[in-house]
């Protein structure tokens, strides 16, 4: 390569910070040249501040020091999330499975085979980290592997604007160059971006990350997702719990998403009448001429398993592992988009499919349970009624356990166990369960509070959130 | 619920898949089901002496099988992977190994980076930094053993095995677990008049065994999927041309490789299975290109020790019944469809339908979800299959033959154009559904048939000269010290896992 290609980044939502940073500290700056261009505030910041795990494996690549992250970004701990009103009783999605297989049978065939509830909300003492939530207690997964003791995982629910700035300082570290400029113009041929005080750069590859939702043809999922507004309240926190999860709550006309920071509260309450518009949808086409879109110029999901952040992460490395060494028009493009579409709809199959099989009561949920599912969500749905398996589908990135507590916990009860699970007797499943609550009770009861984890290991200082 | 549980399972065919299928649903069903095979010895079964993938060390895990004695009873070696002989030009070779290449390094694949490393002037084979490749050329072995950071702490492999004696370890260990065997040759199935489902298989002496549910394991007759319910064939013999095959088990006559031998010929190719007490050869060939007499002949001048039997003759088609499992039949192996073994996935193919099966297990209502579930995965595979074995021969610049000439014309599937024109571009490789074969392999057979892409990824770059041509050179010396550590492929057999001269049969 005779010159260096250059790459701008226009961030208006957290996904353009995050991209700029990893992108810099990925490919050789003997090669590429980067500008970052911070446009205006910070858009959306309330619907990226909850992590899953992938996030962890982020910061590390950046080599953001985890203590740093959590003092810096007022962060808490994040086992999963819990979800109200949406089945008979609330229950909890977390990141690992429920229960452990029995004598080669799923733990859920083995519960189905013996008449024994599969419904989340009857399981919690069997998945650690749900009982975990339930209990407030925190403590770091073991680093050997011990059974149970090492498989759960962890994200965090923090302060979007602290982490765009630490990004903004990596990416400073990594050589690139900051602008601010408040508006920002792409041309009509998508080759350079247009400043507000009408200076004009030059761009082999533009990255997206505007929030704006206008500039391209999008495909809309608002039949799906019928929540056209939201708006966010934030509380600063006295001495309280903090909560482990974020709770998802359904309501008559409402679904809100609240969450706890070390010394604050954000709540986001998704409805008709809220004072910030929301439209679900993705663009047809993530990757067109130069310009990749991000974040929410992408997709607007709604945010049902709160993943926005790895939604960007994922498209972050996805564009990575991609990256053309030639950017003039080239063959990675297409499979970009392909994989990107994908992954999108697959996202949109399991927000619709928990929107529709909600129990909840009022006129926007008849509207729903009566709605058309897309045709991949209808063949999930259909093969867990019937037989209890999920189909896992090509760039699929919510876990599998995920599904199962779904749609379990919105009351899909399927028709009938694996065969597997037909040799498994009811005492051999209750022995099992005994072993399993006993085990897990025994270890939460030893671990510390979240709080007392947080004063020992990793305390934000206390600052009026913004 | 109870009432619609399938409570009897009738295999018919004791072939690999049969047997196979015996022992695995009795081992796991067999409280719940009875299992029920029907085989007739007057049938002649296929196997030939088989090669496999590393796969196959789940399905002896499942069913519990002790692996040395799995190995004495089959006559088995190890097996590291497959050497591809004469395929991109005459004098070429390379491994197709069961292990990555190097290590990956700033989150992108190793090929990238020894493509980098050859542009730099590199000449050192990729090969070299596999230790599979390395140990397989230097006939070393061993299993896996716990060095940390070592690559001798994860050392994938395979075996090579008599399939006749792996068919009868297979009904032995079905017997054992409760399965039912009948002797006799199927003449006619009774069908449902309503619904068209097999309610029994008739016999010649005019015995009759009823089931809920039917796995043909026939072969390419296809006896219920094909000749009872009427399900056609998908014939994919215009991407994979050979139809015949010969094939001949001959004398061992030096210790046995730890890997498979396919080498191309005038109208196909041969492979060369070692086991423990013979060798086994066969000669894979397009009867458009050359007559039965002159493969024979072909294949009796390129074996290497005195024939043990009479050449078998065997006629295929390539391609797949349109649809695995119709109504309340399962077909596996030969009766669901036909690959050349020129990648060893027979075995694996009918693992993997046991598998999914297992998942989706029905009940006799044999509702739509599940049989579409089934089919289309099960298709998927098959497809994703075909593509890598006709990448062999598509990449070829042999014009040596009318064969190998009509190779190089030959149109081939779009999703393998696709995947070619990816890897031409910038070394990329695209592997969509969780298909079996990996990038490694991909990358193996495309590098190892001298497709040369055009750029590598821009990351490769990430490091500077001196520290990447010292960290490509530390990982080469690693390999072979590794190799060199580990034992001869003979002494370990030897020593943990040697036959008898005499096998059960």
């Amino acid at each position: 390569m005779s010159k260096a290609q250059h790459i701008i980044i226009v961030a208006s939502d957290l996904s353009g910070y995050m991209a700029a940073a990893y992108l810099a500290r990925m490919l050789p700056a003997s090669d590429y040249e980067f500008t970052l261009v911070r446009a205006g505030e910070l858009r959306a910041a309330a619907l990226f501040g909850v992590a899953h795990p992938d996030l962890r494996r982020f910061n590390k690549t950046l080599q953001i020091n985890e203590v740093d992250f959590i003092t810096t970004c007022n962060a808490t701990f994040r086992l999963g999330v819990t979800v109200s009103g949406f089945g008979k009783a609330p229950y909890k999605r977390t990141f690992s499975q429920y229960g452990v297989p029995i004598d080669g049978a799923g733990f859920y065939d083995a519960l189905l085979a013996n008449n024994h509830s599969p419904h989340p909300a009857d399981l919690e003492q069997y998945n650690l980290p749900a009982a975990m939530i339930q209990a407030g207690k925190f403590t770091l997964p073991a680093d050997s592997s011990k059974p149970i003791l090492s498989d759960f995982d962890y994200g965090y629910c923090f302060d979007t604007r602290s982490y765009a700035e630490m990004l903004c300082e990596c990416t400073m570290r990594f050589g690139v160059k900051i602008i601010d400029s408040p508006s920002v113009r792409l041309d009509a041929d998508n080759t350079h971006v247009i400043l507000d005080d009408d200076r004009v750069l030059q761009a082999d590859l533009i990255v997206d990350a505007t929030a704006s939702q206008t500039n391209v043809q999008r495909e809309s999922w608002q039949d799906q997702m019928p929540f056209s507004s939201y708006t966010v309240s934030h509380s600063d926190g006295g001495p309280k719990s903090l909560s482990l999860a974020p709770e998802l709550r359904a309501g008559a006309d409402i679904v809100s998403l609240s969450y706890d920071l070390q010394h604050s509260t954000t709540k986001v309450t998704f409805g008709q009448s809220g004072d910030i518009e929301f439209r679900p949808g993705r663009a047809a086409t993530a990757w067109t001429g130069n310009v990749v879109r991000l974040g929410l110029s992408a997709m607007t999901l709604f945010p049902v398993d709160a993943n926005l952040t790895q939604i960007a992460q994922i498209d972050i490395e996805r564009l990575v592992e991609l990256f053309p060494p030639n950017l003039s028009a080239p063959i990675e493009r297409e499979e970009y988009n392909r994989r990107t579409s994908e992954f999108y709809d697959r996202m949109r199959d399991f927000a619709s499919l928990h929107l529709k099989t909600a129990r909840t009561q009022g006129d926007i949920w008849d509207r729903l349970s009566a709605m058309a599912l897309p045709l991949d969500a209808a063949y999930k749905l259909s093969l867990f009624s019937a037989c209890g398996r999920i189909a896992v589908l090509d760039e699929e990135s919510i876990l599998k356990d995920s599904w199962h507590a779904m749609l379990l916990g919105h009351d899909i009860i399927p028709a009938r166990a694996s065969r597997m699970a037909m040799n498994v007797t009811a005492a051999q499943l209750d022995a099992n369960l005994k072993r399993l609550s006993d085990f897990i009770s025994r270890a939460v009861s030893a671990m510390p509070s979240q709080e007392d984890f947080i004063a020992r290991h990793c305390p934000a200082p206390n600052r009026t959130s913004r | 619920m109870t009432d619609l549980a399938v409570k009897k399972i009738v295999i018919v065919g004791g072939g690999t898949a049969g047997w196979m299928s015996a022992a695995a649903l009795s081992s796991i069903m067999g409280n719940s089901v009875d299992v029920h095979l029907v085989e007739s010895e007057a049938i002649g079964t296929v196997g030939v002496g088989e090669a496999t993938i590393p796969q196959i060390q789940l399905f002896n895990k499942l069913l519990g099988f002790d692996e040395n004695e799995f190995i004495r009873t089959t006559q088995a070696t190890f097996k590291l992977g497959i050497e591809f002989v004469n395929w991109g030009k005459i004098g070429d070779s390379y491994i197709h190994p069961f292990g990555k290449f190097g290590v990956d390094m700033d989150g992108i694949r190793f090929h990238h980076h020894w493509l980098r490393s050859r542009a730099m002037g590199n000449t050192s084979p990729v090969g070299d930094y596999c230790l599979q490749v390395k140990a397989a050329y230097s006939q070393k072995f061993q299993r896996p053993e716990n060095i940390p950071g070592s690559p001798i702490s994860n050392i994938d492999y395979a075996f090579q095995f008599d399939a006749g004696l792996y068919a009868k370890f297979m009904r032995v260990h079905a017997e054992k677990s409760g399965c039912k065997r009948t002797e006799g040759r199927i003449v006619t199935a009774n069908q449902d008049a309503q619904n068209g489902h097999v309610t029994s298989v008739v016999l010649e002496d005019g015995r009759e065994i009823e089931g809920d549910f039917f796995i043909d394991c026939s072969g390419f007759f296809g006896l219920l999927i094909s000749k009872a319910l009427g399900n056609g064939y998908v014939d994919w013999t215009k991407w994979l041309p050979c139809d015949r095959a010969a094939a001949i088990p001959c004398k061992k006559v030096a210790d046995a490789l730890p890997y498979t031998r396919a080498t191309a010929k005038e109208a196909g190719w041969q492979w060369r299975i070692p086991l423990q007490h013979r060798t086994g050869n066969g000669y894979v060939y397009c009867s458009k290109f050359i007559d039965d007499d002159a493969a024979l002949n072909s294949l009796m001048d390129d074996i290497d020790g005195a024939p043990l039997a009479d050449p078998k003759m065997i006629k295929f088609t390539t391609g797949h019944r349109t649809k695995f499992w119709d109504k309340n039949v399962l077909s596996l192996g030969l009766a669901a469809g036909f690959m050349e073994p020129l990648e060893s996935t027979s075995i694996h193919m009918i693992q993997t339908g046991l598998s999914r099966l297992m998942t989706v297990f029905p009940d006799k209502t044999f509702n739509d979800a599940d049989l579409h579930h089934y089919n289309a995965e099960t298709l998927q595979e098959y497809e994703s299959v075909r593509d890598f074995l006709v990448l062999h021969y598509s990449a070829t610049q042999r014009d040596d033959t009318p064969f190998w000439r009509h190779c190089q014309q030959m149109d081939i599937p779009d999703t393998l154009k696709r995947k070619l024109e990816y890897y031409k571009q910038n070394a990329r490789i695209h592997r969509a559904n969780d298909e079996l074969f990996t990038e490694t392999s991909w990358f193996a057979v495309m590098n190892g048939q001298n497709i040369m892409p055009a750029r590598y990824h821009p990351i490769a770059n990430q490091l500077s000269k001196d520290t990447f041509m010292a960290r490509m050179d530390e990982l080469h010396s690693v390999i072979s010290k590794s190799s060199d550590y580990m034992p001869g492929h003979e002494d370990y057999i030897a020593k943990h896992c040697k036959a008898q001269e005499e096998t059960f049969s």
